[in-house]
Order: structure tokens, then sequence, then C-alpha cells
């Protein structure tokens, strides 16, 4: 056999360096041991971004050996995201996670408890995490006996108010609304009072989460309760059905837009940050917004907290924490990350950075927010309550909030239902969805 | 041997020659078939077996065989037929307003002028604008307080003070129009194909014989169009069948349920209510019903 020496040999040594390359890259990574740990964080917002980007670069710092891939799934998309990779495949490590819909992930058997990564940390640094969860946050995460999650951030909502308004309409500055009636008479006058150039209150009453998220601080003040003694819907009481006339009234007697039974929450937001409004629920984060829009009306803003029921005071519970998916298979290296991020000097970090509240008690009362306007936020906290208290959570709850509640709100408003009509259809598809 | 071999060689060429070409057409298919296979079938094949496990992912975190019991709830959900009823007002209303909107204009666009050609080109515009801008667009148009089209509706007295999205009947005609709307572009391009695919000589004739526009248009226009508008509507009503994003960013399928169509039916069936396998029973309903719809519409294609 003739053999062209210059071309076989050109042929053989450039598969040889290849092979080598190949080994070279292969080994490097070995060499190093490196673990890669996906995480699906939800935030869009830059100063989000950066704040998990610091916090990334502190983990990996300390942890040479494991990299946190940090991958954006918006909040609007993250419910489809996980769901797909839940049938199909392809679930991160660790993601961020609504707080109302933990549970449902966990019946679905899909996380990981982390009570041995608490139980290692306490052992590593002292105290107790558990005892620094937020008393409302506890409720959806600590279920069957185990945690299933360790906050980030918590939220509630408290009233914000125009004082300028307020004047025009003869009503005390000073003396914001504490109770649903006294909101739903304010905001009547305050629109009559307006003559068309505000509403008295931006409140919704579409399928839009913002309804619930608001008129669940009405049902739980009045004292009804979502799942009764019996494991059944309980809002078929004189309680809901006082909450929901209250409610209703607002939009009923023209104190909000007309458009409420179709609108969401960030309309309503951008609504009040242009001055349509006069009052809004919202989080703390709307005081920076103001602040930086320039408001004309921003040095007559007040705070005050949610309005109460008859039967106290029922703060929205917001809020998400880091979870641990069964699929991961870097567990250890991940419950690292989860609680290296969600404790201490770093979660302070972040929710500097990204402007929320940590969702861990003793972060929380030191400063910043234990100053304005977040003191008032951080105060009302424990007052904050899931939507099915004083139940534990339910796997149902994202379906339920949205397809039932909100549904009985929009049906009253639209003037389809009669109250009684719409809470004993509520109550009948409550009971349905939990039978299923 | 070797007389015995040498006639055969020569007989062998032809033989691998033809074999050859008998393959090749079937080689240069192969990779489309296979495409097509792989994104179509083996989806199809995946739902339909889908659609026949029990898997309620609260309850049960794995599909296990279920035969028919996704098939028995569907016959039983009230509400997901009311859907499906919605579902065919929705497509029939949104092809009508196609034809009615895009015939017309496909029409004035088939005279030769240089508004006829400018307009063409931006005629396009809804067709090629994404769901989210229009959906968006549309909410600001229909707003009750500041909507331009709102206040028109308002002082028609069509509408009371709020949007026309929060009455039932209302917001499912308004969402009707505007997948019209947006559809009515592609009918648009269609139907002016055809129209300069029409001989002037037979309108020349129909003319020498006395008639008029309306028997033109009636006589020579629309059937010599007939085929492309039966084609394009089956097309344009498929994909208005199989809608989605334009009522889940308008209303959220409310208000209540009023325009809830099946695409939104689905759609909560898995990302809400976490049942793929009830979620994939509606998809072959939904496919069986669409195939015979769409086979009893084309009966109506004409064959002269």
């Amino acid at each position: 056999m003739k053999l062209h020496f210059p071309r076989y040999f050109a042929s053989r040594f450039a598969q040889v360096i290849t092979c080598v390359a190949l080994a070279v890259t292969a080994c490097a990574n070995l060499a190093v041991g490196e673990t890669h740990i996906v995480f699906w964080q939800f935030s869009t917002r830059d100063a989000d971004v950066a704040g998990w980007k610091n916090a990334i670069a502190q983990f990996e710092k300390i942890n040479p050996e494991i990299k946190v891939d940090m991958e954006i799934v918006p909040w609007a998309d993250q419910q489809q995201r996980l769901v797909s990779a839940l049938s199909a495949g392809g679930l991160p490590d660790v993601s961020m996670l609504g707080n109302n819909v933990v549970a449902q992930f966990v019946a679905a058997g899909s996380l990981t408890p982390v009570d041995d990564y608490f139980a290692n940390y306490n052992k590593e640094h002292g105290g107790d995490v558990a005892a620094d969860v937020w008393p409302g946050d506890k409720g959806y995460y600590y279920l069957s006996g185990h945690w299933w999650a360790s906050p980030v951030c918590v939220e509630t909502r408290a009233l914000y108010y125009r004082k300028d308004l307020f004047r025009q309409a003869d009503l005390d500055p000073d003396n914001p609304p504490s109770t649903w009636e006294q909101l739903a008479t304010a905001a009547d006058k305050i629109t009559k009072a307006a003559k068309g150039a505000a509403y008295g209150i931006a409140l919704s009453t579409s399928l839009d989460y913002y309804t619930v998220q608001n008129f669940m601080s009405a049902y739980l003040g009045y004292g009804a309760r979502m799942i009764g003694e019996n494991g059944k819907c309980g809002f078929n009481t004189p309680e809901f059905k006082a909450a929901l006339t209250v409610y209703v009234s607002m939009y009923k007697n023209h104190s909000t837009h007309p458009d409420a039974p179709s609108m969401n929450g960030d309309t309503f937001r951008r609504g009040f940050r242009d001055g349509k409004y006069a009052m809004i629920l919202a989080d703390p984060g709307l005081y920076g917004d103001l602040k930086s829009d320039n408001a004309p009306f921003f040095k007559d803003i007040g705070i005050a907290m949610v309005p109460a029921g008859p039967k106290g005071r029922a703060g929205f519970l917001g809020g998400w924490p880091l979870v641990l998916w069964k699929a991961s298979e870097h567990k250890e290296d991940a419950g690292k990350w989860i609680m290296f991020v969600t404790h201490s000097d770093a979660l302070r970090s972040l929710a500097t950075a990204a402007n929320f509240i940590p969702g861990a008690v003793s972060i929380a009362k030191g400063s910043p927010w234990n100053s304005p306007p977040y003191a008032l936020f951080v105060d009302q906290l424990k007052d904050a309550k899931p939507y099915q208290y004083p139940s534990e959570a339910i796997p149902q709850m994202g379906q339920l909030e949205v397809d039932t509640i909100q549904k009985a709100v929009q049906a009253v408003a639209l003037g389809q239902q009669s109250v009684d009509e719409a809470t004993a259809q509520l109550c009948a598809t409550i009971d349905e969805v939990l039978a299923r | 041997m070797a007389t015995a071999i040498g006639p055969s060689v020569p007989a062998q060429g032809p033989v691998e020659r033809s074999t050859l070409d008998r393959m090749l057409p079937y080689g240069l298919v192969a990779p489309a078939v296979f495409v097509a296979f792989a994104i179509a079938v083996v989806p199809m094949g995946y739902v339909l077996w889908l659609s026949l496990q029990d898997w309620y992912l609260l309850r049960r975190p794995a599909p296990v065989w279920g035969g028919l019991i996704n098939y028995n709830q569907l016959f039983h959900d009230a509400s997901l037929w009311a859907a499906f009823g919605r579902t065919w007002i929705w497509t029939i209303g949104t092809v009508f307003v196609e034809l009615f909107l895009g015939v017309p204009i496909a029409l004035l666009f088939n005279r030769e002028s240089s508004v006829s050609r400018t307009a063409s080109a931006l005629i396009l515009l809804p067709w090629v604008t994404p769901f989210v801008v229009l959906g968006f667009g549309w909410r600001f148009l229909l707003d009750g307080d500041v909507g331009p089209i709102q206040g028109i509706l308002r002082m028609l007295g069509i509408s009371g003070t709020g949007s026309v999205l929060n009455d039932p009947v209302r917001a499912l005609i308004a969402i009707i129009i505007i997948s019209g709307w947006k559809g009515m572009p592609f009918m648009v391009i269609a139907v002016l194909a055809a129209l300069k695919s029409i001989p002037k000589d037979i309108y020349e004739a129909a003319e020498v014989d006395g008639a008029g526009a309306l028997r033109r248009f009636y006589h020579v226009t629309l059937p010599a169009i007939w085929n492309t508008l039966l084609t394009v509507g089956i097309v344009l009503g498929i994909l208005a069948f199989y809608s989605f994003d334009l009522p889940w960013i308008m209303t959220r399928g409310g208000p209540q349920t009023a325009t809830t169509i099946v695409g939104i039916t689905i759609y909560k069936a898995v990302f809400q209510e976490l049942r793929p396998a009830y979620a994939a029973a509606i998809s072959v309903v939904m496919l069986v019903l669409l195939f015979v719809a769409s086979i009893l519409a084309l009966r109506l294609r004409r064959k002269d």
C-alpha cells in the first residue's frame, strides 16, 4: 500500500490534536470539579437582576466549586414553564415560586423538603431559621410536618391615599379610612368632589389576581374563611356576603374606574401614578415609583394600614421563596445556594438592592425596613394572612383564587348574579375542585 | 465459467440503474416525510396516548392508564360544551368578518392605481402585528374612560359608561370583529390573486350582453373566486378555531365565561388545573370536530 506521508501525517496529527483538546477540556472541568446549579429567577427588573447577580458572585466566591446558572423566567410565564417542565422534563435545581403555589407542587410530589438544610444551617451558624420565618408564611411553606421552601421576600399591601383629594372632599387627611365601610364612604365622597377628575379608589373587580389580593383583606377582616371545619367551602356565610357587598359597592356607586371588571392591577397602579385615583392598596415599591416619577402630588401621599373588618385586620400576604426541585441531581450544592441567599448578609444585600421586604423576620426588623415607608408595612405583616387562613395551604389554591373567588366578585359587580347567587355558585365550584 | 458470466455482466447494468432510478424519488422525499412525521404525526400520537391516561398532577405525579376516563368526564362537562359552542360562534363570526371586509377591499385594490398599490402594502399591517400589541391597543381604544372607539359606541348608544368588554354579549362581538379585522389582510391578498387571474374578456363579453356591475360580480367574479374564498375561509376558520391569544389578552375569557373559547379551556386545564391528560382529550375532540367540519366545507367546492 502506498502512503502519502505528508497528507497521512497531517490528517493523523489533526485527529490527535482534536482528541487532546477534547480531553483537556473535559479534564479541566473534572479537575476543578465544578457543579452547575440551574436557578430560575422570575423578575425581569434591572435592579432585581443586578441584585441576584451580585448574590451569585458572592456565593461563587466562597464556593468556587459551585456555579449558579441563573435563567430569567418572567413571572407571567413561570407557571407554564414549570408545569411544562414538570410533565415533560427540564426542571431547574432551584427556582423562585409564588408562595400560594408551593402546596400545589408539594402535592405533585416534585419538591424536596429543606428541613435538613435548615438543620445544618442552624448547626453551622446558630439560631433557628424556621423561627425567623414570618408567621403567615409558615402557613404556606410548612406543610405536613416539613419545610418545603425558604422565604426570600414577603409582601403586604397598605392603603396609599392622597391628602390633597381628601381635603378637597372635606375629609380629614390625617384620619384615613380604617374600616372597609369608611373606605367605601370616603371613595364615594372623593369621587363626587373630584367631579370626573379622579376616582375615589383603584379597586379591581376583574379576573386579574389584583382582585383577590385586595378582596381577601375584606373577607378575612369580616371573619369569613375559605375552607370550613368540614374541609369544604366555608364562604357561604353572612360574613362573606357582607364582605362581598361592601367591596363591590365601591364599583356599583361609581367610586372606581367603570372598567374595573376587566382591568388588571398594573393598569390601576399606572393610573394611581398618573393621578387618576385618590386611594389604592399597594406594596411598598409604589412609594419609590411615585418618588422617581416626581409625581406632583408626592408630598400629599399618606400611607395607612389596610382597612379592617368587624373581626379585625387581615393584610394580603404575598411573597416568594426558593424551592429545591426533586429532579435536581445536585441537591447538596443547591441546598447550600438556597440557604446562602435566603439568610444573613446575602439576603440583606439582595433585599436592599431589589427594594423588597426580606422573608427573614430578624433582617426585616433592621435598617432600612424600620423606617418609612417600610416600617408600616413591616408592622402590618403581623396581620398578614394567607387566603385560606386559618386552614393549612391547599394545592388547588392557584386555580381557586382565579376561577372561583374573582369570578364571584366580577359576577356581582356586573349585576349578573346577586350576592347570594354568586356565593352559592362559588361554593359549588370550590367543592367540585376540592373533590376532584 | 467465463462464458457463463460474460453475458450476465452487461445485463446487470440496466437493472441496477433502474432500481436506483426507482429508489431515487423515495430517497429525495424521505427527509421531508421524516420531518413531517416527526412534527405532525408523533405529537398527534402522543396527544392521543396522553388522552387515554389518568393524570391529575395534584393527585398523581406520573400518568397511568385511564382508558376513556377523560372522555367520560369531557362528555359530562357542561362548561366545556358551552366553550365549544362559543368557539363555533367565534370561528364562523371571524370568517364572516374576514369575508365581509376582505372581498370589497380586494375588489377595490383590483383597480390599477397608485393608491391601491400603496394601500395593498399597508393593509398587511393588522396581519403582521403581534397579538400582544393589537390586544393592548384595542383595550385602549375600548377603554371606558378614554377610549376613542368606546366614546363613539357610547354616543351611538351601543355601550354604557363601562367598556363594551364588560358586557358578555358585546365583549364576544367586539373580539370577533377584532379577530376578523386581524385576519382580513390574508383574505384580501388571496382574493386579489384570484381576481387577477380572471380574463378581462369575460367581463367585456358580459358587459356586451348587458350585464351590470352587480350581475357581473354575481355571474363572473364570484364563480371565479369561489374556490379561493372557500379554501382561504377554511384555513382562516381553522386558525380561528384554535385561537387563544386574542381573547386571553383582551378579556382572559371573561366577563365570567363569555369569551372563554376552547383554546382558553385547554390552557386552563393544563396550567391552572394541572390536568394535562384531560386537556389532551379536549384537543382530540377538537381535532375530530374540526376535521369533520373541514370535510363538509370542502364539499362546497365547485367542480367546474
